[in-house]
């Protein structure tokens, strides 16, 4: 007897999993989700990744696209799942794309479908599909991007350059921002350019509603005062010459700051910079060649910062957590739109390249 | 023979027991970004009466709790009844919860009671080899708990930004106050367990600080990763800022083996709560009497509390209480009468 319930414990202990067992073939992984909104349903469509058995040779696509409509969220997921003969799987998601109509006015439905899930894990991106529907970006896999959901991740963290303009915050910070009264959230677009998936501008938000694409400039200045910008590109006239140029990027994350003084907020921003290309007549083994510049340089960004927050004024979207960073210094409320604002930037020249210049 | 640092381990096991599902959202919930500050002055209050549970030890030496309640005749029969109460209370929650964690996150489609059976089954054993099983058990986990605490605190800190935290002293002053009740309650309640045992040579209030230490941590991380607005809506916020580990960006969804340590953080508290039960119970009938209050709880816990949601959030909101009023009706008695008998 005792042997029987030693035995008994033992495969109670052993099979306890198993009622949750599902075999790795038999999972959907889906790896993007693709949410329209059109005529009051919501239209979702799944990216699925083939599973091959090893011994089957012959040429699949690597992934499967699985349809769905309903009147909410849950009903349209449900109804693309019946397309599936297996077990739908978000634990792996990578990317969820939205349409236009939905970053307008249906997010908050969205955000509560996707919080609420047990297995997906928070970490995945949401897109805006600019002047697309969101499932056309989920078919538009091709040889260099077979899989759109990893497409949509590389483009997001790649670090070079494109960091510049992307949103590269996963779901949990975009919600943390959604909900959070004093932030306003950001997300990057993307868009298709003949036949090809793009990085596209910043969408901003307010509150659960999209705002306004921020141009490229803004994007990158955007990312450069929240100091995400690894490896921020500048093109500036030469001095006193507006036929040429030169191009310089930022080689470490960009130091910003907010301070307030009454009813002034003052942006700053430092920046360590290296010349990519030059076409100004500049003596760069002079000192004084550098100090010019920089303070050139400086104006322009001014410039660019001051722009970028006149349109997010003009759109109520606080995406710069100015409301948040008043709260955390004096604990009281105040309106962002109407703060006086001060930009103090200080760039410094500091790496030329290989060369100080083309003998021409 | 129950040695010090056994003793040492199952409470530090039962400072943090309430915490996993009921002390982090409820606290969150009500102060937000006061959160930290709460569980600081609450270790420092709960700390007082951890200091009252150890100077009973104390006072009451080599007697068990059960000969503490002979003594008292009268008083003694109510305060065991008022305790037996309290052990199937703590021991009903926490099987509630942990299969309520289990099916939220692990074994989503596996029916409440078998996620309980191999548990409530290995608990009957250990209660059956007798207290110094239990304490024994303590002490082997404590190192792989600590280890997994450690693992994950230190991999967390990297997603955290310190300025999330701030402002601090933002809540209004009686939701503060609450919070600071609710976290002392959590914190000290479970260690009313630590009466049955025979030892005087314990430190109770250090072990506390040390389980205080990491919940504070783990709040600060909670704040810091998820900020205070998320982490208030979040039904296990100290689960899902586990989501976030990922190692040297190839390592990831390693959160359901570093949340092992609140598993072995609830199994010692389930088998201590189990085992205060069995203590309390007369002696006539123990072993079938208490074999039948366990199998009674875990029918409880997966056919009436665990399959309707209004009684879990009602032991979510009232288990604070119901610790206090425990406390408060059972702790001063017994301590003024081991200390007379220590007088005398």
């Amino acid at each position: 007897m005792k042997k029987i319930i030693i035995l008994l414990i033992g495969v109670l202990f052993l099979t306890s999993g198993c009622y949750d067992y599902t075999e790795l073939n038999e999972l959907a992984i889906i790896s993007a989700i693709s949410i329209d909104y059109k005529e009051e349903n919501y239209e979702v469509a799944l990216e699925i990744l083939n599973s091959k058995n090893k011994n089957d040779t012959t040429e699949k696509k690597k992934v499967y696209i699985a349809k769905g409509k309903g009147k909410n969220i849950s009903e349209a997921v449900y109804s693309s799942s019946l397309e599936l003969a297996k077990t739908p799987y978000l634990a792996h998601l990578k990317a969820v794309i939205i349409d236009e109509e939905i970053a307008c006015n249906h997010l908050k439905e969205i955000v509560d479908y996707l919080l609420r899930d047990n297995y997906i894990r928070n970490i995945f991106y949401v897109v805006v599909a600019k002047d697309e529907k969101a499932v056309d970006i989920l078919e538009n896999s091709d040889t260099n991007n077979p899989i759109v959901g990893t497409a949509i991740k590389s483009l997001i963290e790649n670090t070079t350059y494109v960091n510049n303009i992307s949103a590269n915050a996963n779901y949990e910070k975009l919600v943390v921002d959604i909900i959070e009264p004093r932030k306003d959230a950001y997300v990057s677009s993307i868009e298709i350019k003949n036949g090809v998936l793009k990085l596209g501008p910043i969408a901003i938000f307010d509150g659960y509603k999209m705002k306004h694409y921020l141009t490229i400039k803004e994007s990158e200045t955007l990312n450069l005062i929240n100091g995400t910008s690894r490896e921020a590109y500048f093109k500036i006239d030469c001095p006193g010459d507006k036929d040429n140029f030169i191009a310089l990027t930022s080689y470490n994350k960009p130091k910003s700051g907010i301070d307030f003084s009454k009813d002034t907020a003052t942006l700053s921003l430092k920046l360590e910079m290296k010349i990519t290309e030059n076409h100004c007549k500049v003596n760069f083994k002079d000192k004084d060649a550098y100090q010019k510049l920089q303070k050139y340089l400086n104006k322009e960004i001014q410039k660019d910062m001051k722009n970028l927050v006149e349109v997010l004024i003009q759109n109520k979207s606080d995406t710069l957590k100015i409301e948040n960073s008043y709260y955390q210094k004096y604990k009281k409320d105040i309106d962002f739109t109407k703060l006086h604002y001060k930009y103090k930037v200080d760039s410094l020249i500091n790496r030329n390249g290989l060369i100080f210049e083309v003998k021409k | 023979m129950i040695s010090k640092y056994e003793h040492f381990t199952a409470s530090y096991f039962l400072t943090r027991s309430l915490f996993l599902g009921i002390g982090f959202s409820l606290i969150t919930g009500i102060a937000k970004q006061d959160s930290i500050l709460v569980f600081l002055i609450g270790t420092l209050i709960g700390l007082f009466f951890i200091f009252l549970i150890n100077q009973i030890q104390k006072y009451k030496g080599k007697k068990s709790l059960n000969d503490v309640l002979k003594e008292m005749k009268f008083l003694g029969i109510i305060l065991r009844i008022v305790f037996l109460i309290f052990g199937i209370c703590l021991f009903t929650e926490s099987l509630t919860f942990f299969q309520l964690f289990v099916s939220s996150f692990l074994l989503t489609k596996t029916p409440l009671f078998f996620i309980s059976l191999p548990l409530i089954l290995l608990i009957l054993k250990v209660c059956k080899s007798g207290k110094q099983s239990v304490f024994r058990l303590s002490g082997c986990l404590f190192p792989i708990s600590v280890l997994l605490t450690i693992t994950s605190l230190c991999f967390l800190l990297g997603y955290s930004k310190f300025e999330t935290i701030l402002p601090l002293m933002v809540t209004k002053t009686p939701s503060f106050l609450k919070a600071i009740f609710h976290y002392t309650a959590l914190s000290v309640g479970p260690s009313i367990l630590l009466l049955m045992t025979e030892e005087n040579n314990t430190n109770t209030p250090l072990s506390y600080l040390l389980g205080s230490f990491t919940l504070i941590f783990k709040m600060y991380l909670i704040i810091a990763i998820v900020g205070p607005m998320l982490a208030s809506i979040f039904r296990f916020p100290e689960y899902i800022i586990l989501k976030e580990i990922k190692l040297l960006d190839f390592i990831e969804k390693v959160e359901n083996i570093v949340a092992l340590s609140w598993v072995f953080d609830y199994f010692i508290y389930m088998a201590m709560s189990a085992y205060f039960i069995k203590e309390l119970l007369p002696k006539k009938g123990n072993e079938i009497w208490h074999f039948l209050i366990c199998i009674g709880i875990y029918i409880l816990a997966f056919m009436v509390i665990g399959k309707n949601y209004s009684y879990i959030i009602f032991i979510y909101y009232y288990l604070s209480l119901l610790i206090f009023l425990t406390f408060v009706v059972t702790i001063p008695p017994i301590f003024i009468h081991t200390f007379k008998k220590r007088k005398a």
